[in-house]
């Protein structure tokens, strides 16, 4: 009887052991992870930047990058080029933090009707004008004046929800 | 790898069918866009030779090409050659659905000394295209391959135009200049600056510096010996300051490269490939790579340095010293 408790209290001590050793070890990895964290935190900062013999990577290329878009095979020259080409990482940097920014702070978008009269504007001043660009040359496109009404007022009244949507693309 | 163009069309040439499929859906949804099938064709045929058949890479099988033009945003690529080729009802379209977004992501980035209806203004203009290269308008739709979103392009395309506005309204250089230098060239390296007093008096000056030599180099190897993505990481981390919240948020796609390269072994990707990505999950990326560094550095230190398990230690005393020196002495500078 006595040898079982002595037993079992052997095994409780054993089991405390273990949770200590394993705390002790974790802190000893969490002190060393912090110690490396900050001399590659320094390094790199010191680190002059590579210049890419590539050029700079194009609009395309970096969107597609920062929406997740790209397999593997076409991140790897991309995740190359940014490791090296710190200009274009900023680029990749700010466009990371605008997306989360914009959809912190979402807006209410701007009614159709306006768009449409600023489209006007922009085609006259590029002198589109004379090639009949206007809502009735553009809606001469659809089958009726009554359908393209329908459609503006529900996009009109989804757009929200639209954009919150592709945000979170 | 990068095949000759006759090459290249006999590769593709398998997928005809795919190609006509999504050119016929796309003409369907959208039949006053004037999009021809041979542009259409051209420009998915560019797009796979951009990203598919890059130098050092196999070429692709037949199904990984399937598959690059079946995940192509085509809706947005066809209304974007609309675009290009100056079609009125894609234009109207392409008002309609994202002028709103375009001015919204304009305000929020506009500054002071830029108006975010300039920004706009520009975009527009650079997106119709004012210069003629042999007599055929360059339209900045036409570099829009597909492969991101709209939106996404369309907010890379509104930060280049306010920067060179920016740039303009500054009489300042070029982006590259601009971004460089911050961060990592105006930065000095705390390490490679010499410490002085504590353990100076123990310590003579040219050991130190061996020690200081040696970690660099240490280091230098144990970072170049990363994986790309894992380098990529600690640069958007400890350089671009990236908070993990914010990387998190950038690998929340599941076909995000980095999360891919990340999680490629791991199991509880294939059981849930839509899972969120946690702070705490890039945190844990960031302790695999700073053990993986680690050891690396300390066994560099070991054969390379020829340091023994307490000189090691000494050294990333030293140089943790260094920083803190460095640190303290930046917080007096600002102070």
């Amino acid at each position: 009887m006595r040898l079982q408790k002595f037993s079992a209290k052997i095994s409780e001590c054993g089991v405390n052991l273990a949770g200590e050793l394993k705390k002790v070890k974790q802190e000893q990895f969490n002190q060393e992870n912090q110690q490396i964290g900050q001399l590659l935190g320094a390094f790199l900062k010191g680190k002059k930047s590579e210049t890419p013999a590539a050029a700079h990577l194009d609009e395309d290329s970096i969107s597609a990058f920062v929406d997740g878009a790209l397999s593997n095979r076409e991140a790897e020259p991309i995740m190359k080029h940014l490791v090296g080409c710190s200009p274009c990482r900023k680029i990749t940097t700010q466009l990371a933090r605008l997306a989360e920014e914009l959809n912190e702070q979402p807006e209410a978008i701007s009614s159709a009707a306006p768009q449409t009269s600023r489209l006007q504007q922009f085609l006259q001043t590029l002198g589109l004008s004379s090639l009949g660009l206007g809502d009735e040359a553009v809606f001469a496109h659809n089958d009726s004046a009554e359908e393209n009404k329908k459609e503006d007022s529900e996009n009109q009244n989804s757009e929200d929800q639209a954009d919150d949507s592709s945000l979170k693309e | 790898m990068t095949l000759p163009e006759n090459q290249l069309a006999k590769v593709l040439s398998g997928c005809t069918d795919l190609v006509e499929k999504l050119y016929a859906d796309c003409a369907a949804e959208a039949p006053n866009f004037g999009v021809e099938f041979e542009t259409f064709q051209n420009t998915l045929e560019r797009a796979a030779r951009k990203y598919l058949f890059v130098p050092d890479a196999p070429t692709p099988a037949n199904e990984e090409i399937r598959q690059f033009l079946n995940d192509l945003q085509t809706s947005d690529l066809f209304m974007a050659l609309g675009c290009a080729a100056g079609n009125e009802r894609a234009w109207w379209e392409f008002d309609h659905q994202h002028r709103g977004y375009l001015e919204r992501v304009a305000r929020h980035l506009a500054s002071s000394d830029v108006n975010a209806d300039e920004v706009v203004d520009t975009v527009y203009v650079e997106l119709y295209g004012t210069r003629i290269v042999d007599g055929v308008r360059m339209s900045k739709f036409a570099t829009y391959t597909g492969r991101g979103s709209i939106r996404g392009w369309l907010r890379t395309v509104v930060w280049h135009a306010l920067v060179d506005l920016h740039r303009a309204s500054h009489d300042e250089v070029s982006l590259d200049e601009m971004t460089e230098n911050v961060g990592e060239g105006a930065a000095q390296a705390a390490i490679a600056q010499p410490a002085k007093g504590g353990e100076g008096e123990m310590l003579d000056t040219i050991v130190r510096e061996r020690y200081r030599k040696a970690t660099a180099s240490a280091l230098e190897t144990a970072f170049s010996s990363l994986d790309t993505h894992e380098k990529l990481l600690l640069l958007y981390y400890h350089i671009e300051e990236l908070k993990l919240r914010e990387i998190a948020r950038m690998v929340e796609v599941p076909t995000s490269p980095l999360r891919g390269w990340f999680q490629r072994k791991s199991e509880k990707r294939e059981q849930a490939p839509d899972a969120r990505v946690h702070e705490s999950t890039v945190m844990r990326w960031l302790e695999k790579i700073y053990a993986k560094v680690l050891k690396s550095f300390r066994s560099e230190l070991k054969t390379s340095a020829g340091l023994k398990d307490s000189e090691i230690e000494m050294c990333i005393k030293l140089a943790t010293q260094d920083i803190l020196q460095g640190d303290i002495k930046q917080h007096i500078k600002i102070a």
